[in-house]
């Protein structure tokens, strides 16, 4: 079959001198699902931008169907037919369904817009592809999978024939996925081309026929997708063998550093969030808490970290109770958290990697001269942690905005493991980096359980989760659903049924997770 | 006399008599404009906080070109014209300097308040020669408007018959401006840019296009407001001309969660206190200051968005407590 897109040699030299793309070729057939995979920072975001008239390539050629095209915007690249399905949903909450898919193609009866018009080019558009949407309906009443659709359908009604997706599973429960990939796949039987990014291995193994690995900016090679495994996918991606099992020693917990005691939290509007749980973490021991997003983990971490208070149960750290700590107090009690959002708490964007790394720490003695700061100490400091956390940088005064997802995430790592701790509160730590910088911080992790650390670990990844935790929490609806001492027992498909409620426990079992 | 009984005599006499209804929509109109124009241009997530001082300059243009053209005939029509044209410039400079520039729109507004009084003064004396007011100038008025048959019904003819010409189109433009903003194309850009900036510029929206657009529209209607104050309620530009009323109208924009029909009854309840200030300023009064009554219509409207901001904070929280409980009943039909 004729390549219907292709990509040829292209190159992008951002203003501040970093090379996204160092001609990389990338092309695709009329009906395939093809998988772009690459680290953090590899480039695929930069080539999808391009490919959309975002971004415009400094060198090199987008072919389509044959003829070469120059896309200045994304405008022209939808008139080229092509269409992206953004990480955040470009929606107007307030708006209709079929406002928002007519948005920039309103169809117009005189002087006014035309909404009748619109509602039915949607419809139209939602039963050719089999998507079940109502147009009327408002997007923020919708839930988050089938806004994803709206998006979809958004790229469609314009004639979209090359439809991006940027990682569209993330934000995704497991049955929406499956939902999706069904659709996909009737989308591509339709004649469309899918490119499909992600960061999730086996959904490209599930759903793509080929795939592209880009790897710091330069194209690996392209693969038909029943020819290569998940393993190997990821040593193309980051050209060693990433250990899927952490190696670890089994646990050896011994007193309590965290103790939870009949939390009740409710959020503003007065609902009941956290309801009744009980648990503990001890040193030397990492502890999941796995659920679907949604059910209390959030508020739970919230009031841990003393970003939120509670009034109902008790949250001791050390022997002391969090509500009465401030963020700093609870700090010298030994906490430190890495924060799920690494740029809007977890660092300073526009400040330097080295001011950030020593923030928590800059009023201790050694890194201070009388009334001033000891710049000599702290740079000493900070350069040997980046080396120690790999952080891929120039140097310790670049701005931490100016570094890839993963990189934030080692500075924000870095940072909190240097700090004296008892506890370590690590929120989705691997959420959106690559495969190398995650397995690192995993490891870091690991070392730090055996440095008789307590650890408490949240993740929507179930493959971190399961392999990371010593034992497990999971919560459903406010409450803590299952506890599993020893995960080594546990299988997927049993987490799976917990966290949707199907399975409970008793509620000695769940007792079981507070250790007295 | 006691204070409550004084309060109860002037509402007693001021709601019996017609001026006082007449007082209300003559009042109502320039704050009703004012709040329209920052209206389309909140719908676009830009507030325009030069309102009142694009409705200082409009309002002296407006007296400067009808005086040269003698003051009379089409004299205050070319002022009209004139004002709304600075109104529109002056809306384009905001976005000149917001979006292009991209300096904080709010210090752009304040910016402008602080040039437009400036200038206008300015402006008057090198004019004029005089600092407060423009009445050496022969600058004429916009005539007033008798409709047919409606004069004609007794009291409510003499309250609706009669006003000026830009108080009717001030609530004509309310419905103008609703089917702008809810039923044309621009609207539903304007809305959508002002929401989700990014999802417009997605399908190809110049973001920055659609909102100088709602600048200068919202230029246009400071513009109509300022001629209003300077050539219908009153026929010369004065420092204190404008008195707020831009502010004000920026209030009522927000209580009306920038919608026009809730707008314009906000406004309406604001020229109420207005009128009954002014109405109060011709009774002799014992108890009450009529200092005090000056402020109450600035009294009022901080009562107001105070009464609002806590109305909408409920009204969140509810919609939030909605959406909680309906997630509740999705679950479960999930794991059913």
């Amino acid at each position: 079959m004729e390549d219907y897109l292709v990509m040829q040699d292209v190159t992008k030299i951002y203003n501040n001198g970093i090379i996204a793309n160092d001609k990389v070729n990338f092309s695709a057939k009329k009906g395939e699902i093809h998988a772009i995979c690459g680290e953090n920072g590899a480039g695929k975001t930069t080539l999808m931008k391009m490919l959309f008239g975002i971004e415009q390539p400094d060198e090199g050629k987008i072919i389509i169907k044959g003829e070469e095209m120059r896309l200045n915007s994304p405008t022209d690249a939808i008139k080229a037919g092509i269409g992206m399905v953004h990480q955040h949903f470009m929606q107007v909450p307030t708006l209709t369904v079929a406002e928002n898919v007519t948005l920039g193609i309103e169809p117009t009866k005189g002087l006014k817009f035309d909404h009748n018009k619109a509602v039915e080019m949607t419809r139209e558009c939602c039963e050719k592809y089999g998507f079940d949407i109502n147009p009327e309906a408002h997007i923020q009443d919708l839930s988050v999978g089938v806004k994803q659709k709206v998006e979809i359908v958004k790229a469609l009604v314009k004639g979209c024939e090359i439809l991006i997706l940027d990682e569209p599973t993330a934000v995704l429960t497991p049955q929406e996925t499956k939902e999706l990939f069904i659709q996909l796949k009737n989308l591509k039987d339709s004649g469309c081309t899918i490119i499909f990014i992600s960061h999730k291995l086996n959904e490209v193994k599930e759903l793509c026929d080929r795939v592209t690995v880009i790897k710091k900016g330069k194209t690996i090679g392209v693969w038909n997708i029943k020819d290569v495994t998940e393993a190997d996918i990821s040593r193309y991606m980051v050209g060693v063998d990433v250990d899927l099992n952490i190696p670890k020693k089994p646990a050896e917990p011994k007193e309590n550093v965290l103790v939870v005691k009949d939390l009740t939290v409710y959020n503003e509007a007065g609902k009941k969030k956290v309801d009744d749980v009980s648990f503990s973490v001890r040193k030397g021991e990492i502890v999941g808490i796995a659920g679907v997003e949604g059910n209390g983990q959030r508020e739970l971490i919230d009031v841990i970290t003393g970003l939120a208070k509670y009034n109902y149960g008790s949250v001791t750290l050390m022997g002391k109770e969090v509500k009465d700590l401030n963020i700093h107090e609870l700090r010298k009690a030994g906490l430190v958290h890495i924060p799920e959002d690494r740029n809007l708490y977890g660092c300073a964007r526009s400040m330097s990697i080295k001011d950030n790394m020593v923030a928590d720490k800059i009023a201790n003695p050694e890194y201070n001269k009388g009334l001033f700061i000891n710049e000599s100490a702290i740079k000493a400091d900070t350069d040997k942690w980046i080396e120690e956390y790999r952080v891929l940088c120039d140097n310790g005064e670049q701005l931490c905005g100016m570094l890839s997802g993963g990189n934030v995430q080692k500075v924000v790592v870095a940072r909190e493991f240097t700090s004296y701790s008892e506890l370590v509160v690590s929120d989705q730590p691997t959420r959106g980096i690559d495969v190398g910088a995650a397995e690192f911080v995993r490891q870091r992790m690991v070392e730090m359980r055996d440095a008789g650390k307590a650890i408490l670990l949240i993740s929507a990844d179930l493959a971190e989760i399961m392999s990371l935790s010593d034992s497990l929490i999971v919560m459903h609806g406010g409450k803590i659903n299952a506890y599993f001492p020893n995960v080594k027992e546990l299988t997927e498909e049993d987490l799976g049924f917990y966290m949707l409620g199907v399975k409970h426990m008793s509620d000695e079992e769940i007792g079981a997770a507070l250790h007295e | 006399m006691s204070v409550f009984t004084e309060i109860w005599s002037i509402l007693s006499t001021a709601f019996s008599t017609t001026e006082f209804y007449t007082m209300i929509i003559e009042s109502t109109a320039p704050i009703l404009l004012a709040a329209l124009g920052c209206a389309i241009a909140a719908k676009a997530n830009a507030t325009n906080m030069g309102m009142e001082g694009i409705m200082m300059m409009s309002a002296l243009v407006a007296v400067l070109v009808s005086s040269a053209l003698g003051g009379a005939g089409v004299g205050p029509w070319v002022g009209l014209i004139a004002a709304v044209v600075v109104g529109c410039i002056l809306g384009f400079l905001v976005s000149v300097f917001a979006f292009r520039l991209k300096i904080d729109i709010i210090l752009v507004g304040i910016a402008m308040n602080l040039i437009c009084t400036g200038a206008s003064v300015f402006l008057m004396y090198s004019i004029t020669g005089d600092r407060t007011t423009t009445t050496s100038l022969i600058s004429g008025k916009l005539p007033s408007l008798s409709i047919p048959l409606i004069k004609d019904i007794p009291v409510i003819g003499t309250v609706l018959s009669g006003r000026f010409v830009l108080t009717y189109l001030a609530f004509i433009l309310v419905a103008v401006l609703s089917f702008l903003l809810f039923k044309t194309k621009l609207g539903l850009r304007i809305r959508a840019v002002g929401e989700n900036e990014n999802a417009a510029e997605s399908v190809g929206i110049s973001s920055l296009k659609i909102k100088t657009i709602a600048l200068i529209i919202s230029g246009a209607f400071g513009g109509l407001g300022g001629a209003f104050m300077s050539q219908c309620y009153l026929a010369y530009f004065s420092s204190g001309l404008i008195a707020g009323r831009g502010f004000i109208g920026l209030a009522a924009c927000t209580m009306g969660s920038a919608n026009p029909g809730i707008i314009c009854l906000c406004c309406l309840a604001f020229g109420i206190f207005y009128a009954i200030s002014m109405f109060s300023q011709s009774m002799k009064l014992f108890a009450i200051s009529s200092y005090a009554l000056l402020a109450l219509p600035y009294a009022i409207v901080l009562i107001g968005v105070v009464i609002y901001s806590i109305y909408t904070r409920n009204k969140e929280l509810e919609r939030l407590r909605g959406l909680d409980s309906e997630e509740k009943t999705e679950q479960n039909k999930a794991v059913e």
